[in-house]
């Protein structure tokens, strides 16, 4: 099959290239990380990042075909593809990206805020209701293939996306954290979202359902009357 | 693309010319994370404008000196909890991660860790705590044990990192997957919540995409590292007063199955920190040990893999079949060895079955994953099968799955002192230490030599000496090393890539549980080839500075070619069988003869030789 890697050494190329690689389909189960290893090792050397090889460390994200996907356990067909490096986030080289600043700031969203340190009294109770939401979150390998591809990111390039959204319904969800978090959801652009679902569609976690989550941050919101002003 | 005339001159470094452009000199204030000297001049005109006796415009490797009292290399599970003892005495520190910060190792895969530990187990003396169950610095672990509150309830120290601990009954308690007066564990453990703690931090300044290269050592004294920033190529000299390692531990070596090694661990593990000790003429010890569970090989790019594979862990060891289709727990050997009951077994188990020639191609047997069985299993297992089942169509339950010893955890670790202080390097501690014949760092010993290894480095800083004099020859020395492997040419040249395949090709066999001395005999001997004649051919395909594979590549070969040379002669020379390390022609355990370790040292030539060290 023949696999085009959009290239780019800022170090020594004027601008980005494109490169067209033969790359046997010899698997039944191959993954476009194969590919990349194979034309790393076979072919020249090729400046992408990946860790964990199963959708877990997000490190391998990157465009195929125009999509955002983990290229751990993307499946590729016998045939044409195009790699791109993740869109919406300065490349570092080839398919290297740089998620620093992103990743930064939705560690600090993730950071519990409390009034006093958890005791282990404190943990025996839980919030229930919410707990399949809390389950699944919990496995947000932060990767941004769904922030990459969101419709409503690239029309409101205000919205945090709906990575750094799940983060703050990681924390309106969890029953140890005091902030309010609503208030975040909203400012962050809940109501930028447009519940189309794209999001769930890309992500490789399958715990996770987005539109539930928003579904009740949208509820919440609402509720307090943080509702959208057209 | 043509390089510029000024790239080329930044390819070589002239060790004098170097100390006079920048800022080592000894006595710099110390200010953590504080960037005390940018980059040397580049320009023809820069360099004669410093007034130093710069005959060379060669010397133009730009490189940063960093100043901090601990700098700790390591940003994981046992750096965490050394890192937690420094905040609490409001200590600053610099803290070196090769990866992005909070992605890289086990940590960064966020996958479901089960954190396990001794339910309110408090010791007040050294003489409570009980016994290593492996051999070991029976002294050392024993005082790691001691009034050690993270043990009495890491559960609510982890839930104060930012865990939700998402294991509930159903009236909302926490569900304990283990709940026994002897162990306790919680699973669905998501690290990377701690690196959101400790990130904010005003102690903390991380330093990540940072690869350690070599320590700076003198007279005995660990005055630091050097490091290289890999998307930018630019070189990171760190002085430090204390300097505490806690890197993972390296199985890269062992096979290559399309996109990894037999391993669920990570690429970046390539045992960096360590060989840059035995470089040094420091020992490296137990690497003949490693920890192993039965994880499926089929299909081959998931081989191992913790996020979309199966595997058989104890629970279900039951489940395990030979080619024709006998269950393991039916060998009378097996069953009345009772091996299917620990880990270490379930290996000894799978040779039984190996030997008697009913085992898989690849030296392991097969996981009969029915539903009932999947159904049962650890969640982290159920997941991979759904995804591989909805996403490649691969249905686990469909036919049994070829499991193989997948190495997870690896020793070939540093010999501390008491106070976790390397033997070799004063100033250097260890938390990736003393792991003994476990063969690499479990949870718990994870975090006790964490929090151990910090409260010595904190003694040990407040009563810190400055050293007599510092010469620094090392850091040019190593930047040369570093500049050669990236620049060299030579005839008929083979990429790094090619020698990391060769290693990893070499050692798939010896890197199993069981370790036949010939096939020992036999991997030596082509370890012994690769480094006579691969590894002086080997020269990068690009000399690009920015995010070079290939370069990064060439400098881990480096130490995959090490580590792998350390795990195949200390096999070879324990002659003895002891929990998952299973020498045919030594089946059983010898205490007499090898209740030690074999702490090895490496001579300029590359030769290694080892000392044993009674445990």
């Amino acid at each position: 099959m023949k696999i085009t890697v959009k290239r780019y050494d800022p170090s020594k190329d004027n601008a980005p290239y494109e490169a067209t690689y033969e790359v046997p389909h010899d698997d039944e189960y191959m993954t476009l990380l194969q590919a990349l290893v194979y034309i790393h090792e076979n072919e020249e050397p090729l400046a992408f990042d990946f860790s964990c090889r199963g959708r877990m460390c997000g490190r391998c994200a990157m465009m195929l075909d125009g999509e955002p996907v983990l290229a751990c356990v993307e499946p590729l067909t016998d045939g044409a593809h195009t790699v791109e490096p993740l869109a919406g986030v300065p490349v570092v080289k080839d398919l290297v990206v740089d998620k620093s600043q992103v990743q930064a700031r939705i560690a600090e969203t993730y950071k519990r805020v409390r009034v006093a340190p958890l005791t282990e009294e404190d943990i025996q109770t839980y919030n229930m209701d919410d707990a399949d939401e809390l389950f699944g979150i919990n496995y947000c390998a932060r990767c941004q293939v769904c922030t990459a591809g969101c419709p409503a990111r690239a029309m409101s390039p205000e919205y945090i996306g709906p990575s750094h959204m799940l983060a703050v319904a990681f924390r309106h969800f969890d029953p140890y954290d005091q902030a309010d978090r609503i208030v975040e959801a909203v400012q962050g652009g809940l109501w930028d979202c447009t519940m189309c679902g794209n999001c769930t569609a890309h992500c490789n976690q399958l715990e996770i359902d987005h539109l539930t989550i928003w579904q009740k941050l949208r509820d919440a919101a609402t509720e307090r009357g943080f509702v959208k002003q057209d | 693309m043509g390089k510029t005339q000024g790239e080329k001159e930044m390819r070589s470094i002239d060790r004098r010319s170097f100390f006079k452009l920048g800022g080592l000199t000894a006595g710099a204030a110390a200010l953590t994370g504080g960037m005390l000297a940018g980059c040397a001049p580049q320009s023809q005109t820069d360099m004669a404008a410093t007034g130093g006796e710069n005959e060379t415009v060669d010397a133009a490797v730009p490189y940063a000196v960093f100043d901090t009292d601990i700098l700790v290399i390591g940003a994981g599970y046992g750096a965490s909890f050394a890192m937690q003892e420094a905040c609490k005495a409001g200590q600053n520190m610099l803290v070196i991660d090769k990866a992005p910060y909070g992605f890289g190792g086990a940590f960064g895969m966020n996958f479901d860790i089960m954190n396990t530990w001794v339910p309110g187990a408090f010791y007040e003396t050294e003489e409570e705590v009980p016994v290593a169950t492996k051999i070991r610095n029976e002294s050392l672990y024993r005082k790691t044990g001691v009034q050690n509150e993270v043990e009495l309830n890491p559960d609510v120290v982890c839930a104060n990192w930012g865990e939700i601990l998402s294991a509930r009954n159903e009236d909302g308690t926490p569900f304990y997957i283990y709940d026994f007066p002897t162990t306790r564990g919680f699973e669905h453990s998501m690290t990377r919540h701690w690196s959101d703690h400790f990130r904010a931090k005003d102690y903390i300044t991380v330093h990540d995409r940072t690869m350690i290269t070599d320590l700076i050592i003198e007279g005995g004294r660990c005055l630091g590292a050097v490091g290289l920033h890999i998307p930018t190529g630019e070189y990171r000299v760190y002085r430090a007063k204390v300097t505490l390692t806690a890197t993972g531990g390296c199985t890269q070596f062992y096979g290559w199955n399309s996109t990894s090694p037999t391993t669920n661990n990570v690429c970046d593990n390539t045992a960096d920190v360590e060989m840059a000790l035995l470089r040094h003429g420091g020992k490296i010890a137990n690497a003949e040990f490693g920890s192993y569970d039965m994880m499926g090989a089929f299909p081959r790019s998931f081989a191992a893999s913790e996020g979309s594979m199966v595997g058989a862990d104890s629970v279900h060891s039951g489940d395990l079949m030979d080619s024709e289709g006998t269950y393991l727990k039916d060998y009378p050997e097996i069953a009345e060895k009772e091996y299917l009951a620990t880990q270490s077994g379930v290996m000894q188990a799978v040779d039984v079955v190996v030997r008697a020639g009913k085992g898989s191609e690849s030296g392991g047997v097969y996981l009969d994953c029915k539903e009932e069985s999947l159904a049962t299993m650890r969640w982290m297992y159920q997941r991979n099968a759904q995804l591989l089942k909805e996403k490649f169509g691969y249905d686990f339950t469909a036919q049994p799955t070829e499991v193989v010893p997948e190495m997870y955890e690896h020793g070939g670790e540093p010999i501390t002192d008491d106070n976790a202080m390397c033997v070799d390097a004063e100033g250097l501690f260890c938390v990736r230490a003393n792991a003994g014949s476990e063969g690499g760092m479990m949870n718990i010993t994870n975090r006790r030599m964490g929090r151990y290894a910090m409260k010595k480095a904190l003694e040990y800083l407040a009563t810190y000496e400055e050293p007599a004099s510092v010469t620094y020859e090392g850091v040019a020395a190593e930047i040369a090393r570093l500049e050669d492997l990236r620049t060299r040419t030579v005839d008929d040249p083979l990429r790094p890539i090619t020698v990391r395949r060769n290693i990893q090709h070499a050692c798939a066999e010896a890197g199993r549980p069981v370790r036949p001395a010939d096939v020992l005999e036999t991997v030596k001997a082509e370890l012994d080839r690769i480094m006579a004649e691969d590894l002086p051919r080997m020269a990068c395909a690009d000399d690009s500075l920015v995010q070079n594979a290939d370069w990064k590549d060439a400098i881990e070969v480096v130490n995959l070619l090490d580590i792998a040379r350390l795990t195949v002669e200390a096999s070879l020379a324990r002659e003895e069988s002891r929990d998952a390390f299973i020498r045919p022609d030594f089946p059983e355990p010898d205490d007499a003869n090898w209740k030690c370790a074999l702490a090895y040292t490496r001579a300029e030539d590359g030769s290694l030789s080892y000392e044993k060290i009674a445990y």
